[in-house]
């Protein structure tokens, strides 16, 4: 027994990440980086689920402060250096962001929010009616105002995802797409491998990044995580010239935050995008759904009366796809990261919900500097899954 | 219009006329939805014009024996002035189908309550749903083919048949689809001039091909009645040649061809142009799968039935209980097939509602009929089909994608990275992400990565395609 | 042949009553019951738009709205399927 542990030490450990969506992606590449032995097993296609059904908002504004906001600032830097390390265009485009102010009591939650955002050094504007319009002629002459960031930013989930893993292969890593996990080997209380549908795979660390699935990853080691599947629907317009310059939320999302009594008039807010192929993508919803992805023309409808309110010259546009897909909810708002305490070499990499395109970067870099026993460079004990689950692996009560 | 329908038939091409009828007289409440102006699908889109009724086949046509021919399906069409039971909603685009038969349709103004221009879309129940989406026509790309003036030969149909407008005054006919004499034939009677037939099948190919239509003696000889009829005339009939390219500067003027060898791949110095105003050009078909892959039924792969078909049972009910489909979307088998499905799809159902007992001897005869007509799918399917090595080499400045307007060339880069899947290969490349939702590429995409990957159907899985299946405008989600 | 040399209406065929329609500004006359695709040809009108990327023109292709190639401006409504339109009288038709 004693000699097989050595065994794990002296040699370089065999690494499983699962899933195929920008976070497994993103620490596969990482890992790969640093040479590390790293198998990706995806059960479908790369970007398959929710990362290839999603928007590519890069928003700081929207971020809690705090040690949410500071993950997503450092994600940010990282994106500038993928654009050139990637070997696909992830359509990184600093487009700066604007919350949209709707109604008269918005403002001033968002005149606060503002203050607090530039107290801890973001750089955040608050501008008026008119200013807004200057900046976005095709916007709503009814809107109040907005709040405008240079930071935010977009970028192409797809292609992100894509580059991930094409980058993650030129470094070596394996990538099994079409792969079923069947369930997780373990030994001693040490994981040992992954059977799949491509047979076994010898496995001294697992990190497990399946997204809105990596409840039922967790399950097969008797880890009960509480990542729940929240569905957000998203409309796709045909391509068409450039109707808006900057990414945009709707204020009712942040606005709550600090004016509780507005709760009743916000729902999910609304986001909108224009991609470089022109496509405007207009989201989004937030529904408990189990594991449908369908479409539901209520939340059709809900997305394209909220964004042609502030965007009426969508109304002269065609819908030509619309797509759902499975964000990891977790109870908190933060994502789980970090080694579960009742099975040595299993890691956990999911919940980041709406979040995961944007802090994929940071979230890969932090990850792969764990899994192989490194200092991180931002401290990932706030994300730990201790905060959820016992020695056991059983749920707090 | 209501919210709910005991039967929701999509498509009034044969299919669903036949389909509709059977059903009619029994008390049920039964709604036909068509996305086209007029009923009557590819096949009778002439001959349904406006009525207020619906409608549909001489009782007789069934009794004409096994074979049900396209000519005595034509004949035999004639308008009901009160259909018992039947609404018909033209021009609504079924978008996507929902758990449980929730149709999601686009419907035009004057269905819409307080209507005004854009339509409506609305949410339709549908007890029992029958699909009967036919099917479209197939693409070998070549350099050009973008070009205005190079049409479908199903195109250059519709405009004579639909608006009696000829394709151009002197049209060149190619590929390999059954359709070229057709079309020839019509094009002629019509007093417009066919420059030339550039069939892409050689002459032995058919001749192998033959002895699929052993049961079908009268296709055959159809077939050859119409070679005759092009001989009298003196079309020019060349076979074994492809188009290669087409040119012109903002419209089409010429066509080069080339001959093909024995594997049927191009020799090299035997290019041939022919000027020209218009190419209809087709190489078979391919279902139309969109809606009950939405719906969630499952598909198989069959070349000899035109690739991706809707997999059903002996009733023609699918994987998912209570959707039913028929015609094309089985197994690309022409129109006396269509029929015969329609109305076994409706005995079906009828079956499941308690309205009929047993299967009957009629519905025995219907299976039979099936059964023969599906005979000649196979004959029909490999005539079209092309071999790999047409795939292997486009060119890569042949565009495959028109609607994102993806070259082969990247397609090749892609796959070359590993993006193997139809799935995969739609993400690296964003062929098929565009306005037509993939109906011309993705056909074309799946041949060229069978060419190129040598994998099976399978492995590259089959197509997805999400809601809304056809462009809608925005405003129509804004109404109630 | 056609009785008029760029005349590409089928002589016998049977058709509506005359209607007027508007293209890019010019008048243009067709029959009641023919598709706007079908009407444009016949003008000798082939390029209906120009393609987003490579500024390629772009003409009638399936014919049946499956390929979306054929798209014009009705009545101040762009985008729509030529082929699938019925053309009417004082239809107002943009190309690009």
């Amino acid at each position: 027994m004693d000699k097989e542990k050595n065994e794990v030490k002296t040699r370089f450990p065999l690494i499983v990440v699962i899933g195929g969506g920008v976070i497994g992606t993103s620490i596969a590449w990482h890992l790969a980086k640093k040479a590390a032995q790293v198998t990706l097993i995806e059960s479908l296609d790369l970007a398959s689920g929710s990362s290839g059904a999603c928007d590519g908002l890069v928003f700081m504004q929207s971020k809690k402060p705090g040690i949410h906001l500071g993950l997503a600032m450092e994600s940010l830097k990282r994106f500038h250096l993928l654009k050139k390390e990637l070997p696909v265009d992830i359509e990184f485009r600093q487009t700066g962001g604007r919350v949209i102010i709707q109604t008269p009591a918005q403002y001033p939650a968002m005149e606060k929010f503002v203050r607090e955002q530039k107290d801890i050094g973001l750089e955040v504007c608050l501008m008026d009616a008119k200013q807004t319009l200057a900046a976005e002629p095709f916007l709503s002459p009814d809107i109040y105002g907005s709040s405008w960031s240079s930071l935010d930013a977009q970028v192409n989930p797809i292609n992100l995802t894509l580059g991930f893993a094409l980058g993650a292969k030129k470094n070596h890593a394996r990538i099994l797409t079409r792969t079923k996990v069947l369930g997780i080997h373990t030994k001693n209380n040490r994981v040992t491998g992954v059977a799949t549908t491509q047979g076994d795979i010898p496995a001294d660390l697992v990190v497990n990044a399946a997204g809105a699935g990596a409840g039922r990853i967790g399950q097969m080691v008797g880890i009960d995580l509480p990542i729940a599947p929240r569905r957000g629907q998203i409309v796709v317009t045909q391509a068409t010239r450039p109707m808006i310059s900057s990414c945009m939320i709707s204020a009712g999302y942040i606005a709550v935050k600090y004016d509780p009594s507005l709760a009743a008039e916000q729902g999910e807010g609304m986001s909108m995008e224009q991609t470089d192929n022109g496509n405007l993508l207009l989201g989004s919803t937030r529904e408990f759904a189990g594991f449908c992805r369908e479409n539901t023309l209520s939340g059709i409808r809900r997305i394209i009366s909220r964004t042609t309110e502030v965007l009426p010259a969508l109304k002269h546009l065609q819908v030509i796809r619309t797509f759902a897909g499975l964000r990891p909810y977790t109870p908190d708002g933060l994502p789980i990261l970090g080694p579960v305490p009742s099975l040595e070499g299993f890691f956990m990499a999911a919940g980041h919900e709406g979040d995961g395109i944007a802090l994929s970067p940071i979230t890969g870099e932090l990850m792969a500097d764990m899994v192989l026993g490194q200092k991180t460079a931002v401290s990932l004990a706030p994300f730990s899954p201790d905060r959820f689950i016992s020695q056991k692996g059983q749920a707090h009560e | 219009m209501k919210q709910a329908y005991d039967v929701v038939i999509v498509g009034s091409g044969v299919a669903g006329i036949a389909a509709a009828n059977t059903l009619a007289g029994h008390g049920l409440e039964i709604l036909v939805l068509d996305e086209n102006p007029h009923a009557g699908g590819q096949i009778l889109r002439q001959h349904c014009r406006v009525t207020d009724g619906f409608w549909e086949f001489d009782p007789r046509l069934e009794r004409s024996g096994r074979t049900v021919s396209t000519q005595k399906i034509v004949q035999s069409l004639r308008p009901v002035r009160r259909p018992k039971g039947i609404t018909c909603v033209h021009q609504a685009r079924v978008l996507g189908i929902f758990s449980d038969r929730e149709l999601l349709v686009h419907v035009p103004d004057p269905l819409c309550p307080g209507g005004s221009g854009p339509g409506c879309v609305l949410e339709i129940d549908a007890g029992y749903l029958l699909l009967a989406t036919g099917a479209r026509e197939r693409f070998l790309p070549f350099k050009g083919w973008t070009l205005p003036g190079v049409m479908s030969l199903g195109a250059a149909q519709i405009l004579m048949k639909s608006s009696g407008i000829l394709p151009a005054r002197h049209t060149l006919i190619a590929g390999t689809s059954p359709l070229q004499t057709v079309l020839a034939l019509e094009i002629l009677k019509n007093k417009g001039n066919v420059t030339a037939i550039l069939d892409e099948n050689p002459f032995a190919k058919k001749l192998g091909l033959l002895p699929l239509l052993k049961h079908h003696g009268f296709l055959a000889g159809e077939g050859a009645m119409q070679m005759l009829g092009l001989l009298i005339r003196k079309v020019r009939f060349r076979q074994g040649v492809r188009v290669v390219e087409a040119r012109g500067k903002n419209e089409l003027t010429a066509v080069v061809t080339a001959d093909l060898d024995r594997k049927g791949n191009t020799v090299p110095g035997t290019f041939q142009t022919y000027p020209a105003e218009a190419l209809a050009v087709g190489y078979g078909f391919c279902p139309n799968i969109e809606l009950p892959v939405q719906a969630g039924c499952a598909l198989d792969y069959d070349a000899d039935r035109g690739g991706w078909v809707v997999r059903v049972d002996h009733a023609l009910e699918t994987s998912v209980a209570a959707v039913y489909v028929a015609g094309e979307i089985t197994g690309i088998a022409g129109a006396g097939k269509s029929f015969v499905e329609g109305k076994l799809a409706a005995l079906s159902i009828l079956e499941k509602l308690g309205k009929k007992t047993g299967p009957g001897r009629y519905a025995q005869k219907l299976v039979r009929m099936q059964k023969h007509q599906l005979g000649y799918a196979a004959f029909l399917n490999q005539l079209c089909q092309v071999p790999a090595s047409a795939y292997e080499t486009i060119d890569d400045d042949v565009l495959i994608c028109r609607c994102e307007e993806i070259s082969m060339g990247e397609i090749r880069k892609q796959i070359a990275k590993g993006f193997v899947t139809t799935g995969s290969l739609k993400k690296a490349t964003r062929c098929g992400m565009g306005r037509c939702q993939g109906r011309v590429c993705q056909p074309v995409l799946f041949d060229i990565l069978l060419a190129l990957t040598g994998q099976t159907p399978d492995q590259t899985a089959s197509p997805s395609f999400r809601a809304p299946v056809k462009n809608v405008p925005m405003a129509a989600f804004l109404h109630p | 042949m056609n009785n008029a040399d760029t005349d590409l209406r089928i002589y016998c065929a049977n058709r509506g009553p005359k209607i007027t329609f508007w293209v890019d500004g010019d008048p243009c006359t067709a029959y009641e019951g023919e598709t706007v695709h079908a009407a444009l040809l016949a003008e000798g009108i082939r390029v209906l738009r120009i393609a987003g990327k490579t500024g390629e023109p772009r003409g009638i292709f399936c014919g049946m709205g499956v390929c979306y190639e054929c798209r014009v401006t009705i009545n101040g409504v762009p985008d729509q399927q030529a082929c699938m339109t019925l053309a009417t009288d004082g239809m107002q038709i943009e190309t690009r």
